[in-house]
C-alpha cells in the first residue's frame, strides 16, 4: 500500500489530543460535602467498568473514525501485487509542430500522445513515482514527480504543441534533476513522439547518462509510422527589380516523399488578381520554385497574399504561407569590410558582393547594396540599412557601433563574420558584453588562436546543422550543394554558455559552434564562424553552396521586423512607425483574439513586443482601433521534413540503457491491459461515515455515560448487588 | 400602529431577548463553573437546651408554634387515645434500697417487719422504658435545606420524648457514631426532658459512623423489654446494621427506625462535574453526577428496600424521612399509619 498523499497521515497526531487534554486536563471542580461517598463509591463501582468499557468503546469508534478519514486524505493506493518493481517513471511528450500531423481520420500524434500520457497517469503501479513533462524550447513540466499522475489529467488533454524547436532531449536536465539522490528506483524515460531526427541529441543523452546511479530504461513510443509524407511551402517572398516591372511572389516549395498525385499551388487573397492556380513538381529533398506574376499597376498598399498547397496532407499548417506585401520592396543592404586587403590583395567582402550582385542580377533577390570600410562607415549608414553585413571588420569606432546596435534592435538584420583582421579585444569587450552577455551582439566571446582549429590534422567540417532552420532549410539539395561538403581550416574558439534564447544552428568537428543566431530586440542576428573570403574556409569559393547560403541569410535576416514575416514560436519584435500614436496599441489575431503587446522605447523609437504567437495568419496592429500595419505569421517550417530518428543510433546514444521503440497502439494495448492499482479511500470514508453513525446512535441511545438512562446493570453486577444485599429472609438472630 | 408603539415593542422585545440571552448566559456559567446548585445547611449554634422546643426556633425552621403544638397533640392522640391507657400500677417487685431513691416507694410495711429499706417497683416501669437511640455521627451534620440531619433528628427526637413524658413514659436518649456515646437513661419525668436534650445540643454530630457495633453495644445494655426509636442515616454496612437492628427486636423490643435522609441523598439532584468530599472522612471523589445520578437513585432505592423489607419482615417498624419534608408531617404520617396497623 503507498499514499498518494502521506502528509496528511500528520493528521493522526489528533489522536493525542484527547489523551493529553485527559492527562492535562484543568481540575477546576468544585468542592461539594457529601454525608458519605459509601453509597457513591458502591455506584461508581458498579458502573465503572461498564462506562470504562464504554468510554474505551467509544474512544476506538472515534479513534478509528479519525484514522480513517485521515488515511482517507492520505489517499492510500493498494494493487500491484506480483508486479514489477516500482519505477521511478518520466512521460515526455513531443510538443513539437509535427506532432499536429493527422493522417486521414486517424487523430493526431499529439492527441495519441496525451491520450497515452492519460492512460499512463490512470495506471500507474503502486509505488511507481511519475512525472509527466511536454518538450518544447523550455521544456515544461505538467505534473511534478509523485505517486499520483491522475490529477493533471484535464492539465495534459489542454496541452498543444509549442509550434517551435521541441528537443525531446532538452527536457533531460530537468529529469536529471528531478531524480531524488536517495532514490535508487530505476528511471524508466516514456517519449511519445513522432521520433524526429532533431529531437534528440547525442551531447545531451551522455550529460544525463554520466554518473546517473539509477538504471535507466528507454520507451519510445512513436505516435505515426514511418515513412510520414509531407508537402510544404518552405518560402515564398515578394520580388520587384523596378517600379516598371511586374511584381514576383516566389514561392519554394518541397516535399520528403513523392506525392502520389498532382499537386497545385493556389495564390489568393490579392485585391484586383484573380486566384491563381499552378501546378506542381515536387522532388523528395528538392526545392520547387513557382512564380506568380503581380501586375506593376497594382497598388500593393495594405495587401496580403496566402499561399496553399492543394491537395493538403497530414500536416496542414506548412501546406499554407501568408505573405505580406505592404512591405519595402527592396531590402538595403550595408557591407563593411576591413580597412586593409587581404595578402591577395583582395577585400575581405569580395565574395559577399559578388554573391549579392549574383542574386539581384538573376532576379532572385531585391537588395540594394552599399560597401563601406570599416573606417568609413558612418552612423547614417548603419540608420539606412536593412541588413548589415560585417565581413572580418577588425573595430568600429563607438559611433559606429551605437548606430549598429542602435538599428539592430530596431529591427535590422546583423550577420557578422570574422577573419584575419578582427581585433579580438573589441569582439571581446564591445560586441560581447561580459558583464551583460544577452544585451550583447556576440553570443560569445570568441578567441583566435595561432593554431588552425583542425580535428586530427584534417580540415573541420559542420555537422549538428539545423537543417530545418529557415536559414538552412533546403540547403542539404544535392543540386544546390551541401554545407558538410565544406571545409574549415581556421575558426574563432566560442566557448562558454549561451543565452536560452540564442540557438547553435551548426556545430564544428570538435563541437565549436559554427552557426549561431541571436536576437537583440527586433533585430536578428547571425554569426557565421568564418571568414567572407577564402582564407580560413573554402565556403566562399564554393558558388553552389556560398549562392544559396547567401540567398537565405539576406532573406532571412530581412524576413523579420522588415518584411513583417514571422515563424510560430518566436517572439515578435516590430518597429511601429513614428507618426503613429503610441497610446492603447493592440494586437489583433486572425481569430479576432485582442491582445496587448509590450511596448519598448529605444531612444525616440517605439518597439512593439510579443512573446510569442501560436496562431498562423495576418495579425492587425491597432491603436485606438485604427489599423496601422499588418503582419504575417506563419507555422513553423523547422519539423517539415519529417526526417525521421534512426533507431539503431538512438540505441547507439542510449547505450548502455535499454531502447525500446513501440507503436502507439502497441503501446495503448499493454496500458489498457494494465490494471495498477485501486484507490480505497472512498471505502475508508464510507467506513468512517458509518462509524460515525455508530458512535452517534451509541452516544444518544446506548452508552450509560451519555446517557444514564441505559445504566441497566449487567448480568454480573446484578449478581454483585445481590452479594451486598442478601435477602432479608435469612435472619441470624 | 405609530413609531413611538413600534419603538417600545421593538424596546420590550430587546429587553426580553435581553433577559433570555442573560438567563441563558448563567446557566452556561453555572453548567460550566458553579457544579453544586445546593447550599449547605447551617446547623445550630448555641447550648441552649431548650432550642428544640423553642417556638422561635420551630418558626424559624418553618412550624408555627400552633402547628407545634398540634404536633404534639397530634403525636399524642396518635399514638393513644387517653395519656393514661394501659397504664398499670399493679406491684412487680422488690429491691434494696439506694441512697437517692424517691422515699416514697420506700415499703414501710416491710421495714417494720424486716427492719431493712425495700423499694417498691411496679410493671408500668418495665412497659414503657422509651430508649432513643441517636445517631451522632458527623454524616448527620450534612443537609442542604432548612435543617441538617442532626437538627432535624433531634427535633424529632424531642417530640418522641416530650410525647413520651406526657403520657408517663419514660424515655432516655442514647448517642452513638462509631462506639455508643452518651447515656440519658430513662426516666419518665417531665423535668427529665431537659436532660435528654442537653445531652443533645451539647454533643454535635462526630466521628465515624458504626451503627452495627454500636448498636450490638447497646442491645447488650437494654436489657429489659422496651421501645427502641433508633434515629440514623444508617451509613454502615447495610446486612451488619440490619443484623443488629434484628438483634434489638430479638431481644423484644419494640424497634422503630427512622432513616433520615436529606433531599439530595435521595434524589442526587447535583448538576456538573464536582469534587465530592466525605464529611466523615474527608475523601474526595470526583463525580459526575449527571452520569451517576440514574445508578445511585437505584442503588438507593435498592438500599431503602433492602431496609424496609427486612426490618419490617423481623417486626421492625421503618421509616424513610426526607429531611425536605417537615418533621411533623412525617411523625404525624408514620403514627397514622402506625395506628391503621394497630400498634
Amino acid at each position: 500500500m503507498t499514499f498518494l498523499a502521506p502528509m496528511a497521515l500528520i493528521g493522526a497526531l489528533l489522536l493525542i489530543l484527547p489523551i493529553v487534554v485527559h492527562l492535562f486536563k484543568p481540575r477546576k471542580m468544585q468542592s461539594t460535602p457529601f454525608s458519605s461517598l459509601r453509597w457513591l463509591k458502591l455506584t461508581k463501582q458498579r458502573l465503572s467498568r461498564r462506562i470504562q468499557w464504554h468510554q474505551w468503546l467509544l474512544f476506538l469508534m472515534r479513534a478509528a473514525c479519525i484514522l480513517l478519514l485521515v488515511m482517507a486524505l492520505a489517499k492510500p493506493l493498494v494493487g500491484g501485487w506480483g508486479k514489477n518493481k516500482p519505477v521511478t517513471r518520466f512521460i515526455v511528450i513531443d510538443g513539437g509542430a509535427s506532432m499536429l500531423y493527422q493522417a486521414g481520420d486517424d487523430l493526431s500524434s499529439f492527441a495519441k500522445a496525451t491520450q497515452l500520457a492519460t492512460l499512463y497517469a490512470k495506471n500507474y503501479n503502486v509505488g511507481d513515482l511519475t512525472s509527466i513533462l511536454l518538450s518544447g524550447p523550455t521544456p515544461e513540466l505538467i505534473t511534478p514527480l509523485g505517486p499520483d499522475s491522475s490529477l493533471a489529467l484535464e492539465k495534459i488533454n489542454s496541452l498543444h504543441p509549442t509550434s517551435s524547436h521541441a528537443s525531446l532531449t532538452a527536457t533531460l536536465p530537468l529529469i536529471r534533476s528531478l531524480i531524488r539522490s536517495n532514490n535508487q528506483q530505476s528511471v524508466e524515460l516514456v517519449f511519445l513522439t513522432d521520433n524526429l531526427k532533431d529531437r534528440w541529441e547525442q551531447k545531451r543523452i551522455q550529460t544525463f547518462l554520466k554518473d546517473l546511479p539509477n538504471p535507466v530504461a528507454v520507451k519510445l513510443i512513436e505516435t505515426t509510422a514511418s515513412p510520414t509524407p509531407n508537402k510544404w511551402i518552405a518560402n515564398a517572398r515578394l520580388l520587384q527589380f523596378g517600379t516598371d516591372e511586374d511584381r514576383i511572389i516566389r514561392a519554394e516549395v518541397s516535399c520528403n516523399v513523392e506525392p502520389t498525385g498532382p499537386v497545385n499551388i493556389i495564390l489568393q487573397g490579392i485585391s484586383g488578381v484573380v486566384e491563381e492556380s499552378q501546378p506542381v513538381t515536387l522532388k523528395p529533398g528538392q526545392v520547387t520554385r513557382i512564380d506568380f506574376r503581380i501586375p506593376a499597376a497594382l497598388n500593393l498598399k495594405g495587401q496580403i497574399a496566402t499561399l496553399n498547397l492543394e491537395p493538403s496532407d497530414g500536416l496542414k499548417a506548412d501546406d499554407s504561407f501568408f505573405l505580406n506585401l505592404d512591405t519595402p520592396w527592396a531590402a538595403r543592404v550595408l557591407l563593411v569590410e576591413p580597412d586593409v586587403k587581404g595578402a591577395d590583395g583582395r577585400s575581405d567582402g569580395l565574395y559577399l558582393r559578388v554573391g549579392m550582385e549574383v542574386l539581384r542580377a538573376s532576379k532572385n533577390l531585391a537588395i540594394e547594396v552599399l560597401v563601406r570600410n570599416s573606417g568609413t562607415v558612418s552612423a547614417t549608414d548603419f540608420q539606412n540599412a536593412d541588413v548589415i553585413l560585417m565581413a572580418g571588420v577588425p573595430e568600429l569606432t563607438s559611433t559606429s557601433l551605437e548606430a549598429l546596435e542602435t538599428r539592430v534592435r530596431t529591427g535590422a538584420g546583423l550577420a557578422v563574420l570574422f577573419g584575419p583582421h578582427i581585433n579580438e579585444e573589441f569582439y571581446n569587450q564591445k560586441l560581447y558584453r561580459p558583464q551583460q552577455p544577452a544585451e550583447g551582439i556576440l553570443p560569445l566571446p570568441l578567441k583566435i588562436e595561432a593554431q588552425k582549429f583542425t580535428l586530427e590534422g584534417k580540415p573541420g567540417r559542420m555537422t549538428n546543422i539545423s537543417w530545418n532552420h529557415p536559414l538552412l532549410a533546403l540547403l542539404k539539395d544535392p543540386l544546390l550543394g551541401d554545407l558538410t561538403t565544406s571545409r574549415f581550416n581556421r575558426y574563432a574558439n566560442l566557448s562558454g554558455t549561451i543565452d536560452k534564447s540564442d540557438r547553435i544552428l551548426a556545430r564544428f568537428d570538435d563541437n565549436i559552434p559554427a552557426i549561431l543566431e541571436r536576437t537583440l530586440g527586433a533585430g536578428r542576428i547571425i554569426i557565421l564562424n568564418m571568414s567572407a573570403n577564402d582564407e580560413w574556409t573554402d565556403l566562399p569559393s564554393e558558388k553552389k553552396i556560398f549562392i544559396p547560403l547567401l540567398d537565405r541569410l539576406l532573406n532571412h535576416l530581412a524576413s523579420g521586423a522588415l518584411k513583417q514575416s514571422f515563424y510560430t514560436g518566436n517572439s515578435i519584435d516590430i518597429l511601429l512607425p513614428n507618426n503613429s500614436p503610441k497610446d492603447d496599441v493592440m494586437v489583433v489575431s486572425p481569430t479576432g483574439v485582442k491582445l496587448s503587446p509590450r511596448l519598448i522605447t529605444l531612444k525616440s523609437q517605439t518597439l512593439l513586443h510579443l512573446d510569442t504567437t501560436l496562431e498562423t495568419g495576418f495579425y492587425r496592429v491597432e491603436t485606438s482601433g485604427k489599423n496601422i500595419f499588418t503582419f504575417a505569421v506563419n507555422a513553423s517550417r523547422q519539423d517539415s521534413s519529417l526526417d525521421p530518428m534512426e533507431t539503431p543510433a538512438l540505441e547507439q546514444w542510449w547505450s548502455p540503457a535499454m531502447v525500446e521503440v513501440v507503436s502507439s497502439q502497441t503501446a495503448k494495448d499493454q496500458l489498457s491491459k494494465q490494471s495498477g492499482h485501486w484507490a480505497i479511500w472512498p471505502i475508508l470514508v464510507f467506513i468512517a461515515g458509518v462509524l460515525l453513525i455508530m458512535e452517534t446512535i451509541y452516544v444518544h441511545h446506548l452508552c450509560p455515560n451519555a446517557n444514564p438512562k441505559s445504566a441497566r446493570p449487567l448480568q454480573g453486577l446484578e449478581s454483585t448487588t445481590r452479594s451486598l444485599f442478601k435477602p432479608a429472609g435469612n435472619r441470624t438472630l | 400602529m405609530n413609531k413611538t408603539m413600534l419603538k417600545s415593542l421593538s424596546l420590550s422585545w430587546l429587553k426580553k431577548l435581553g433577559s433570555q440571552a442573560t438567563g441563558i448566559f448563567r446557566k452556561l456559567h453555572h453548567a460550566v463553573v458553579s457544579s453544586d446548585t445546593h447550599k449547605l445547611a447551617k446547623p445550630m449554634e448555641g447550648f441552649d437546651p431548650q432550642r428544640y422546643m423553642d417556638p422561635a426556633i420551630l418558626v424559624r425552621v418553618g412550624i408555627s408554634p400552633m402547628l407545634a403544638k398540634v404536633v404534639v397533640e397530634g403525636f399524642l392522640s396518635g399514638l393513644h387515645k387517653s395519656p393514661f391507657h394501659g397504664f398499670s400500677v399493679e406491684f412487680a417487685e422488690h429491691r434494696e434500697y439506694v441512697p437517692g431513691d424517691d422515699l416514697k416507694y420506700l415499703d414501710w410495711a416491710l421495714f417494720a417487719r424486716t427492719d431493712h429499706y425495700y423499694i417498691k417497683r411496679f410493671e408500668e416501669e418495665t412497659n414503657l422504658r422509651c430508649h432513643l437511640l441517636l445517631d451522632h455521627s458527623a454524616s448527620m451534620g450534612y443537609g442542604t435545606g432548612a435543617l441538617t440531619k442532626w437538627d432535624y433528628s433531634c427535633f424529632l427526637a424531642t417530640c418522641l420524648a416530650y410525647l413520651m413524658v406526657r403520657q408517663q413514659d419514660a424515655v432516655g436518649l442514647a448517642l452513638f457514631a462509631a462506639t455508643p456515646g452518651v447515656y440519658v437513661p430513662p426516666k419518665a419525668r417531665r423535668i427529665h426532658l431537659r436532660q435528654i436534650m442537653a445531652a443533645m445540643v451539647r454533643h454535635a454530630p462526630t466521628g465515624h459512623t458504626n451503627v452495627a457495633s454500636s448498636i450490638r453495644t447497646l442491645a447488650r445494655k437494654l436489657k429489659r423489654r422496651g421501645m427502641v426509636v433508633i434515629i440514623s442515616d444508617l451509613i454502615d454496612d447495610p446486612e451488619e446494621t440490619l443484623k443488629a437492628i434484628r438483634l434489638l427486636a430479638g431481644h423484644r423490643h419494640d424497634v422503630i427506625v427512622f432513616h433520615v435522609q436529606d433531599a439530595t441523598e435521595l434524589d442526587f439532584s447535583f448538576e456538573g462535574a464536582a469534587l465530592f468530599r466525605d464529611i466523615e472522612t474527608n475523601e474526595e471523589m470526583e463525580i459526575d453526577p449527571v452520569s451517576l445520578r440514574s445508578a445511585y437513585l437505584k442503588q438507593m432505592e435498592e438500599l431503602c428496600g433492602f431496609y424496609r423489607k427486612g426490618l419490617t419482615e423481623s417486626g421492625i417498624d421503618y421509616h424513610l424521612i426526607n429531611t425536605k419534608q417537615s418533621y411533623d408531617q412525617a411523625l404525624t404520617a408514620y403514627l397514622n399509619r402506625r395506628a391503621k396497623s394497630g400498634r
